[in-house]
C-alpha cells in the first residue's frame, strides 16, 4: 500500500548538508538585507517616479527611504522632507524642473530637501513615516506635506500606503501614538473589511527580523525585477532592473493651455471644485456662511490625532488650492465660502500646534496642468511661497539657518 | 492562495519543528491533528468548518458500521453536499431556468440565502476522499478505527486545499510509518520539493498569469505568432501553477514523514491522450477511473458503451473543476479525444491501422498532435465557450 521509497538524493546535497545550507542561506540573506538597508541604491533619486513606486508593483521600504535621506542630508543640515500627494510629488513637471529642486536652491545649503511624496498619498504616509523614524538621527527636521481644507489624515496612514506605517512600526521606529495604535489594531482585526490586512501585518513583523524586502528591492532595482507590473507589461521591460528606468514624467508645459481643460471633464471638475467646502458651511439667516458644527468638530478631532504631539511643531501643513480656471467660474458666495474654508482650516491647524500655510491664491490658470497639479512655472511659484515659510519655521524651532 | 501566505509559512515551519520535537509518535499524531484543525479553522472560518465536521462524523460512523447501505447513504450525502455548495446555483440555472424563469429566480434567491460566500475550503477534495473511503469499505476494506487517524485523513493540511486526492490505505500506512522516526531523507526531499514548488508557482506561474491577464483582451489584435505564444503561456501557466501547488503539498507532507501520491509526471511529454491522463492530475484521473468509469461498466460492454462511459466520466471530471459550462465542455472535449484515441485504429478501410503505424513509428508526431489537442483545450477550460471557439479559430486564420 505504501509507495516505494524514492532513491536516495544525490550525494551533492546530503540531507544534513542541505539543512545546514538552508539555515545558513537564510541567515546570510538576513544579514545581507540588514546591510543593504543601510545603503542608498537609488543614485539618481529626486522623487519616487511611477516605476519605483507602488503603482508599478514596487514597494519602497522605510529603511530604503531612510538610506535615501541619509545620502542626501548631512548631519549639519536641516532636513526638509516633502510628503503629501502627486501635487507635491511634482506630477507634470520633468525631473530637471521639479519644484523641490527649485526649493532646494532657494533654501540654500543649510537645508537638504528630499521629496518623498507619492501619488494619492496623504499627510501621514511615506514622507511622514520616514521623517518620524529619523527624528533622533536628524532632530533638525521639517516635514512639509499638502492636503485640502478640512482634511486631516488617519494617524495610521492611508489604506494604499499603510504597508509603510506597518514596516516602520514593527521595526520599532515610530513613537507610541495611541490613536495610531487604535487605527492599526482596527485595521488588523477587521479582516472582513480589509482582507489582506493580517497578511500585510504579518509580513511587516517578519521583515522586521528578516529584512527580506530590502534584499528583494535591492535585487530588483539593481539586477532583475521579478514581477511584471501594470506599467511594464512588455516582457522586455517587465524584468529590467528598476534603476535602469529614468524618471520620465510628462511636462504639462508642452500641452497648450486650451487642451489642459478638456470639455468632457469640465462638469466633473467643476463639481469637485464647488464641493470643496460645501459640507463644512451652512447658509446662515443673515446670508453669511456658518460653520457646520459637527463636521468642524470632526475635523478638529482628526487633525489633533494626525501626528503625535512631539512632531506637530515641526510639521508644515500646506493647503492646496484648485486651479483659478475653475474657481473663477464659481459664484461669489461660493468663492467666499472657499476662502473661509482655507482661513478656518489654517486656524485649526495653528491652534493645534502645527505650522500651516496655503498656496495658489495668486496663481494663474497657466500655473496648473489640470485642476490641481502644477506646471513647472506653478511649481516654481510654490517653492517661492514655501521657502520663506520653511525658513521662518526653522527659526521658530531654533534651527541654525545661517553659517 | 493559501500556500503563499505568510501565515501558512509560519504555521508550517512551527508545525514541522514541534512535530519532530515531540518524543512519542502517538503524541505527534495528536499534535498534528490539532495543527490541522487550527489550519482549517483559520482559513475556512468557523462556518466553513461545519460541513466537513458533519460529513467527517457521518463518514466515520458509516465506515465503522461497515454496513453497505449506510455507506451508500453516506456517499450520497457527501455528493449531495458537494452539489449543494458548489453546483446548486448552476444546476438551477441549467435545469430550472429553461422551464420556469420565475421558479428559477425564487429557487436561486432562496439558495443564495443558504449558501456561504464561498464553498467550504477543499470541499471538492475531501468529498472525493470520503466517497473513495466509503466505496472501499463497501468493497470490504478495513475501516479506520481511531477517530484521530480519521481526522488526520480528512483534514491533513498539506493536501486539504488542492490535493493530491489521497487513498486512505496508502495514506494511513505512510502516516504510521512516517511519524515513527525523523528521516533526514524526508527532510531533504521535502525541502527540495517545496523549493521547486514555490519556484514554479511564484516565479513562473504568477508571472505568466499577469502576462495572460494583460494580453487576453488584445488577443484579436495579435499576430499569429503572438496568439500561439499566448496559448503556450496559458498551457505553461496551468501546469506550473497546479503542479507547483502539488509539489508544495507533497513537500510539506514529506517534512512530516508522509508520502502523498504524485499528481504530475511530465504531462506535456505524453504521446497520446490516454498517456496524458496518466501523467496529468494523476490522483483525480485515477479517482475518476476507479469510482466513475469502472462502476459505469468501463470498457466491458462493447465500444459504444465504452465511449459513452468515457464521455460521462470526463463530463463529470470537467464539472468537478467548476460550476460552468466551459468546464463541462472541456471535460467532454477530452472525453471525445480519448474516445478517438482509443478507437481510431479500428477505422474501416485500413486508414486507422495506417495512421496507427505512422504514429508508432514517429512518436514525435503523436506528441505534437496530443499537445496541440490538450493546449487548445485549455482555452475551452479558461474562457467562455464562444470566446474559446473564436480564439481557436483565430489561431489558424491570420
Amino acid at each position: 500500500m505504501i509507495p516505494p521509497r524514492p532513491s536516495a538524493p544525490p550525494s551533492l546535497y546530503r540531507p544534513c548538508t542541505l539543512l545546514v545550507g538552508f539555515v545558513m542561506g537564510l541567515l546570510v540573506l538576513m544579514w545581507f538585507g540588514r546591510e543593504m538597508s543601510k545603503h542608498d541604491w537609488h543614485h539618481d533619486f529626486f522623487r519616487f517616479h511611477p516605476l519605483i513606486a507602488p503603482e508599478s508593483n514596487y514597494q519602497p521600504t522605510v529603511a530604503e527611504m531612510r538610506a535615501i535621506v541619509r545620502a542626501r542630508c548631512r548631519p549639519d543640515q536641516i532636513l526638509v522632507i516633502i510628503g503629501g500627494n502627486s501635487i507635491f510629488q511634482g506630477v507634470g513637471q520633468p525631473v530637471e524642473k521639479l519644484w523641490t529642486r527649485h526649493l532646494q536652491q532657494l533654501l540654500g545649503d543649510r537645508f537638504a530637501v528630499v521629496n518623498l511624496a507619492f501619488r494619492g498619498s496623504g499627510l501621514t504616509d511615506g514622507g511622514a513615516v520616514v521623517a518620524e523614524s529619523l527624528r533622533d538621527e536628524f532632530p533638525r527636521q521639517i516635514y512639509v506635506a499638502n492636503t485640502l481644507p478640512f482634511n486631516g489624515a488617519s494617524p495610521g496612514g492611508s489604506h494604499d500606503y499603510r504597508f509603510m506605517v506597518l514596516d516602520a512600526l514593527h521595526k520599532g521606529w515610530l513613537l507610541d501614538h495611541p490613536p495610531r495604535n487604535a487605527v492599526i489594531d482596527d485595521y488588523i482585526n477587521r479582516s472582513d473589511v480589509y482582507p489582506r490586512s493580517r497578511e500585510l501585518n504579518l509580513s511587516a513583523r517578519l521583515d522586521a527580523w528578516l529584512y527580506f524586502r530590502e534584499t528583494w528591492n535591492w535585487w530588483s532595482c539593481t539586477y532583475f525585477f521579478t514581477f511584471p507590473g501594470p506599467l511594464t507589461t512588455n516582457p522586455e521591460r517587465a524584468f529590467r532592473p528598476r534603476n535602469h528606468f529614468s524618471d520620465q514624467e510628462n511636462d504639462f508645459e508642452t500641452i497648450p493651455t486650451s487642451r489642459r481643460f478638456r470639455p468632457e471633464v469640465h462638469a466633473i471638475e467643476m463639481n469637485i471644485t464647488k464641493n470643496l467646502s460645501a459640507m463644512y458651511y451652512l447658509p446662515g439667516p443673515d446670508g453669511r456662511w456658518e460653520k457646520n458644527a459637527f463636521e468642524f468638530s470632526q475635523f478638529q478631532k482628526i487633525a489633533r490625532e494626525t501626528f503625535p504631539d512631539a512632531l506637530k511643531a515641526r510639521t508644515l501643513v500646506v493647503l492646496s488650492r484648485n486651479n483659478p480656471y475653475y474657481t473663477r467660474q464659481m459664484s461669489p458666495v461660493e468663492q467666499e465660502r472657499d476662502e473661509l474654508a482655507y482661513r478656518d482650516s489654517l486656524d485649526v491647524w495653528h491652534s493645534l500646534g502645527y505650522a500651516a500655510a496655503d498656496y495658489g491664491n495668486n496663481f494663474q490658470p497657466d500655473d496648473f496642468g489640470d485642476r490641481t497639479h502644477l506646471t513647472t512655472r506653478g511649481g516654481r511659484k510654490l517653492a517661492e511661497q514655501l521657502a520663506p515659510e520653511i525658513r521662518s519655521l526653522a527659526i521658530k524651532l531654533n534651527f541654525p539657518i545661517a553659517d | 492562495m493559501i500556500f503563499t501566505t505568510y501565515w501558512f509559512l509560519i504555521f508550517a515551519a512551527l508545525t514541522v519543528l514541534v512535530y519532530w520535537l515531540i518524543p512519542r509518535p502517538a503524541f505527534r499524531l495528536w499534535f498534528l491533528g490539532g495543527a490541522c484543525a487550527l489550519f482549517h479553522t483559520h482559513f475556512a472560518g468557523p462556518a466553513g468548518v461545519l460541513p466537513i465536521l458533519v460529513l467527517m462524523a457521518i463518514t466515520y460512523a458509516a465506515g465503522r458500521s461497515r454496513h453497505r447501505g449506510w455507506c451508500l447513504a453516506a456517499m450520497a450525502l457527501c455528493i449531495l453536499t458537494l452539489c449543494f455548495y458548489k453546483y446548486a446555483l448552476f444546476l438551477i440555472g441549467a435545469a430550472v431556468q429553461p422551464l420556469s424563469p420565475t421558479w428559477a429566480d425564487t429557487l436561486s434567491t432562496g439558495t443564495r440565502d443558504l449558501l456561504p460566500g464561498a464553498p467550504p475550503l477543499g470541499i471538492s477534495f475531501f468529498v472525493f476522499e470520503f466517497v473513495h473511503y466509503l466505496f472501499e469499505i463497501r468493497r470490504g476494506g478495513e475501516p479506520i478505527r481511531s477517530p484521530l487517524r480519521f481526522v488526520l485523513f480528512s483534514i491533513f493540511f498539506p493536501s486539504l486545499v488542492a490535493g493530491p486526492i489521497k487513498r486512505y490505505g496508502q495514506f494511513m500506512g505512510s502516516l504510521d510509518e512516517g511519524c515513527r522516526r525523523f528521516s533526514t531523507d524526508d527532510l531533504a526531499c521535502g525541502l527540495r520539493r517545496i523549493g521547486i514548488g514555490y519556484f514554479k508557482k511564484v516565479i513562473i506561474a504568477d508571472n505568466l498569469t499577469f502576462f495572460i491577464d494583460q494580453n487576453q483582451p488584445h488577443f484579436d489584435a495579435m499576430g499569429l505568432s503572438g496568439r500561439w505564444l499566448f496559448v503556450i503561456a496559458v498551457a505553461l501557466r496551468i501546469l506550473m501553477d497546479f503542479s507547483g501547488y502539488s509539489d508544495i503539498a507533497i513537500g510539506f507532507a514529506r517534512l512530516l514523514g508522509v508520502r502523498l501520491p504524485e499528481n504530475f509526471n511530465w504531462p506535456y511529454l505524453a504521446r497520446n491522450l490516454q498517456e496524458f491522463w496518466q501523467r496529468w492530475h494523476i490522483s483525480l484521473s485515477l479517482w475518476i477511473r476507479d469510482y466513475i468509469y469502472i462502476p459505469l461498466g468501463g470498457s466491458r460492454h462493447g465500444i459504444p458503451r465504452r465511449l459513452l462511459n468515457g464521455l460521462i466520466a470526463f463530463g463529470l471530471c470537467g464539472l468537478w473543476h467548476g460550476a460552468a459550462w466551459n468546464f463541462i465542455a472541456w471535460g467532454i472535449y477530452h472525453g471525445v479525444g480519448l474516445s478517438v484515441c482509443a478507437t481510431y485504429r479500428q477505422l474501416p478501410g485500413g486508414v486507422g491501422k495506417t495512421l496507427g503505424r505512422i504514429l508508432d513509428k514517429e512518436p514525435l508526431s503523436g506528441l505534437v498532435l496530443t499537445q496541440l489537442y490538450v493546449w487548445l483545450g485549455w482555452l475551452v477550460f479558461f474562457y467562455p465557450l464562444p470566446t474559446a471557439v473564436k480564439m481557436i479559430r483565430q489561431l489558424f486564420v491570420a
